[in-house]
């Protein structure tokens, strides 16, 4: 009898086991995915250091910047406050991305050329102090249609050229658009980075 | 009388004292060479010799990663904004390829450093990468390429003054990287292993001094 109670409660724990099993998420990805933060137009979003508050998001014919620099082509551009929670080193917007359908563009750095506070891209920011800038994403002129993704995040140090990676282990600040829906404009100048006026 | 008895490990050592030890590495030495023969022999394998697409100025060459048109090409003594910085003491001047590229990848591409596409343009007979990558038309030095939109870059390398001359056909090889994905602990990928798939002939124009600006 006590040889066969013990091979019941065996299979019980074995069955028990495989729910656990089933029941636990895929963990090495897990580990090191970027937990998100859903932004709203007009509304602070705040991650786990940075926090940003966006308040226009054009679709532009040509942009320019302070320190006379100037693009032709097509450009979304994202007017926005941002903060820091905790602390200011690290204290960046290190890494902003467009995710379109079938590509990811990273905020242009080429405004930043002529003048280091022509976007917000990598400006230093302060605690609970906000700042106003711009972030400026150059797009293939075909790819103002549907739906994409704006991300938002500190730099972790792995440079801008893999998505997956430089998101890993932080927050990342969402907002969802639809592009054909974004007020188009021309020649529209990035907001330089400056305090936000009181 | 009985034979003395043994013991089984004599009797194996007095049988691995007749195997012939000394055979052993010439054996050894015979049958890798036999399996390297029947592999190819320790001669090189000859590279499959790959012809390489021939092209001319303002034509492209597309691979996965890029496209890649090499317009123009110009000596000149000096050129600011190129990051490339010729000494004319030592009567150096600049070859300058503008070349328009396209990200034709899913996600940005560096021009330079590790994992830069700074490989894919080089001068033949000159291993080395430019000296200097910037837009043609901000002077963004080492750009993102963005990918999907086209950009003109200015690849810039310092040379003996006598190596190029005015009119003198250019031949720009245009390698194709392969993607690399990483299979332990990461899952991350990466343009690797440049390798020649084409050969833009351009000829120089010897441009002087420039202007001066």
């Amino acid at each position: 009898m006590r040889g066969l109670r013990g091979w019941l409660l065996g299979v019980l724990l074995l069955i028990a086991a495989w729910f656990v099993a089933a029941a636990t998420p895929d963990g090495e990805a897990l580990m090191t995915d970027p937990f998100t933060v859903t932004a709203a137009v007009g509304a602070p979003a705040v991650g786990d250091n940075l926090a940003v508050n966006i308040r226009e998001i054009v679709v532009s014919d040509g942009v320019s910047a302070s320190g006379g620099w100037q693009a032709t082509g097509t450009w979304v551009v994202v007017d926005l406050d941002a903060w820091t929670v905790r602390t200011e080193s690290p204290g960046r917007i290190g890494v902003a991305y467009l995710v379109l359908a079938h590509r990811t563009i990273a905020a242009s750095e080429r405004p930043l050329t002529h003048d280091s506070a022509a976007t917000i891209l990598d400006a230093r920011l302060h605690v609970d102090v906000p700042q106003k800038g711009s972030l400026a994403f150059e797009i293939p002129a075909d790819a103002v249609r549907g739906t994409a993704m704006l991300q938002i995040a500190q730099d972790n140090g792995a440079g801008a050229g893999d998505p997956t990676l430089s998101l890993e282990g932080g927050s990342v600040i969402e907002l969802p658009l639809s592009l054909s829906d974004l007020p188009t404009v021309s020649g529209r100048a990035l907001t330089p980075t400056d305090w936000v006026d009181p | 009388m009985p034979t003395p008895r043994v013991s089984r490990f004599a009797r194996l050592r007095a049988a691995t004292d007749r195997v012939p030890t000394k055979w052993f590495a010439t054996i050894g030495t015979v049958l890798f060479l036999a399996a390297t023969a029947a592999f190819g022999g320790l001669a090189d394998v000859p590279a499959e010799a790959k012809a390489l697409e021939q092209l001319a100025a303002g034509e492209t060459h597309t691979s996965p990663q890029l496209a890649i048109t090499v317009e123009r090409a110009v000596l000149i003594d000096s050129l600011s904004g190129t990051g490339a910085f010729p000494d004319d003491e030592k009567g150096e001047r600049l070859l300058v390829l503008l070349v328009e590229m396209e990200n034709l990848w899913d996600r940005p591409l560096a021009t330079f450093g590790s994992e830069g596409v700074q490989r894919a343009v080089l001068l033949e007979g000159d291993a080395r990468a430019a000296d200097g990558i910037v837009r043609e038309d901000d002077q963004t030095f080492t750009p993102w390429l963005q990918p999907g939109v086209p950009a003109v870059l200015a690849f810039s390398w310092v040379v003996p003054g006598g190596a190029y001359a005015d009119e003198q056909p250019l031949r720009v090889v245009l390698s194709d990287a392969t993607l690399y994905q990483a299979q332990l602990l990461s899952s991350r990928e990466s343009w690797v292993d440049p390798a020649p798939a084409a050969v833009v002939t351009i000829p120089v124009d010897d441009v002087g001094a420039g202007a001066q600006s």
